[in-house]
């Protein structure tokens, strides 16, 4: 028990920095490159932690907040989630509203932190992740209907716990969709392309990267971090809801969480590596798409 | 109680991670200029608005929200003037609430004089009518 929880806590803050590696290390290999190694998020945030700070004169201490905020908010979501199928570390009946929304907290720190700084260019960023998030967050309810109808539970742990083995037996077709439904939900929320491109430098074409542009040092890190959380938590949710089956031992249900997870992100390599980022107005389009297919599922399941 | 604790937990881990953070950073941070994308002496003419910042959100719900602007358009080669104002008012109160309680205000102008007629015997007659109207609905629903 005790066993337990330490792992699931170790599990949660020790290995998402290696999946952006993963993502990068894919795009380089499908350029034909050899690509950064897996281990540099880590080395990049141990870096930055030594780093001093840079503060601009327009900024007040809701900049200082939002990276702090931020990062607290997601690393309190991965409390909820539950990680290679066994209970989470806090569960209870309709624990994903609380983690639908201490993921929106995040963001609004991170946007209130851009607009503190004055600067046109990261309010357009703002105000553009936004409008996504607004159509985005529907999405992901739904898939968390739908899941949550299939296993006949309310709670995160028990949608994605033992529960989901028999759901898979009856409810397969619902389960794909909400899966695939999933997936354009978490590359919406991680600003990956085709919603946006994490290398872009461009003011017409940013849509995260703009938000944190003028966070330096430990703050950049929090921020960095945070957002391989964020990954690391949509990862957890879609690799659960993949391999819905129940393991025996401990060690084995974790063992395949992990290749799971290694394997998400290397999916997610692969989708940025094949496609372009979508034009900024269909990426609304893309996302009631991925709203529409949950509710085809949550129509499958009302039968 | 469990959201409770979770937020026990968010609280500690945002003052854990200030704490940390000051005791990372030592020497006293240097300021500078926000980083503006190369406006080198940006004016309020050229600067984004709070309605141009949120324009994107104001028009995916525009159906609900129903923004109105005033454009009038630069003219001809050489323009001397032009204007652009937006204004979102405020949907439920401005087009719901106020023209509600206006229709409800000419309502009652054109039944005050036929109500309010110094005459006694109208005003009883009228207050007996209510009173049996509502004791028959009272005892007879």
């Amino acid at each position: 028990m005790i066993l337990r929880a330490i792992l699931q806590v170790g599990l949660l803050l020790l290995l998402p920095p290696l999946l952006p590696g993963v993502v990068s290390r894919v795009k380089a290999r499908f350029a034909g490159r050899e690509g950064p190694p897996l281990l540099q998020l880590y080395f990049d945030l141990s870096k930055l932690l030594r780093k001093g700070t840079v503060y601009s004169r327009t900024t007040t201490w809701v900049f200082r907040a939002g990276p702090v905020v931020g990062l607290a908010a997601i690393a309190t979501a991965g409390l909820v989630v539950a990680v290679a199928g066994e209970r989470a570390l806090v569960a209870f009946t309709g624990d994903f509203i609380l983690f639908a929304y201490l993921l929106g907290l995040a963001r609004f720190a991170t946007a209130l932190a851009a607009l503190d700084t004055g600067s046109s260019f990261e309010g357009m960023g703002a105000a553009r992740e936004v409008t996504f998030a607004s159509l985005a967050e529907p999405a992901l309810f739904l898939v968390l209907v739908v899941l949550a109808r299939a296993t006949g539970t309310l709670s995160l742990s028990g949608m994605l716990g033992p529960g989901l083995a028999t759901a898979w037996g009856h409810a397969a077709p619902a389960l794909v969709l909400a899966a695939f439904s999933l997936f354009v939900v978490a590359l919406a929320e991680n600003a990956r392309i085709p919603v946006d491109d994490p290398n872009t430098h461009l003011e017409l074409t940013m849509i995260h990267e703009v938000m944190v542009l003028d966070h330096s040092g430990p703050d950049l890190a929090f921020i960095l971090y945070g957002a391989s959380l964020k990954l690391f938590l949509f990862g957890a949710i879609f690799t659960r809801l993949v391999l819905g089956f129940r393991f025996e031992s401990l060690l084995a249900a974790e063992a395949a969480f992990v290749l799971g997870l290694l394997g998400f992100a290397a999916l997610v390599g692969v989708v940025e590596s094949a496609m372009a980022r979508l034009r900024l107005v269909r990426i609304p389009q893309l996302l009631v798409g991925a709203s529409v297919l949950s509710v085809f599922a949550m129509v499958l399941l009302l039968g | 109680a469990r959201v409770s604790a979770i937020a026990a937990v968010l609280l500690a881990t945002a003052i854990g991670l200030v704490l940390l953070r000051r005791r990372l950073a030592r020497a006293p941070a240097p300021r500078a200029e926000t980083w503006g994308c190369g406006f080198a002496a940006p004016t309020a003419r050229m600067q984004y608005t709070a309605s141009s910042f949120a324009e994107m959100l104001v028009g995916r719900f525009s159906w609900a929200l129903a923004p109105r602007a005033t454009l009038h358009a630069p003219r001809n080669p050489f323009p001397t003037e032009a204007l652009f104002a937006s204004h979102v008012p405020d949907t439920v109160l401005d087009r719901l609430l106020l023209p509600a309680t206006r229709a409800a205000g000419r309502l009652s102008a054109l039944l005050r004089p036929i109500l309010l007629q110094p005459l006694i015997h109208l005003h009883v007659a009228l207050l007996v009518a209510t009173l049996v109207l509502i004791l028959a609905w009272r005892f007879l629903a």
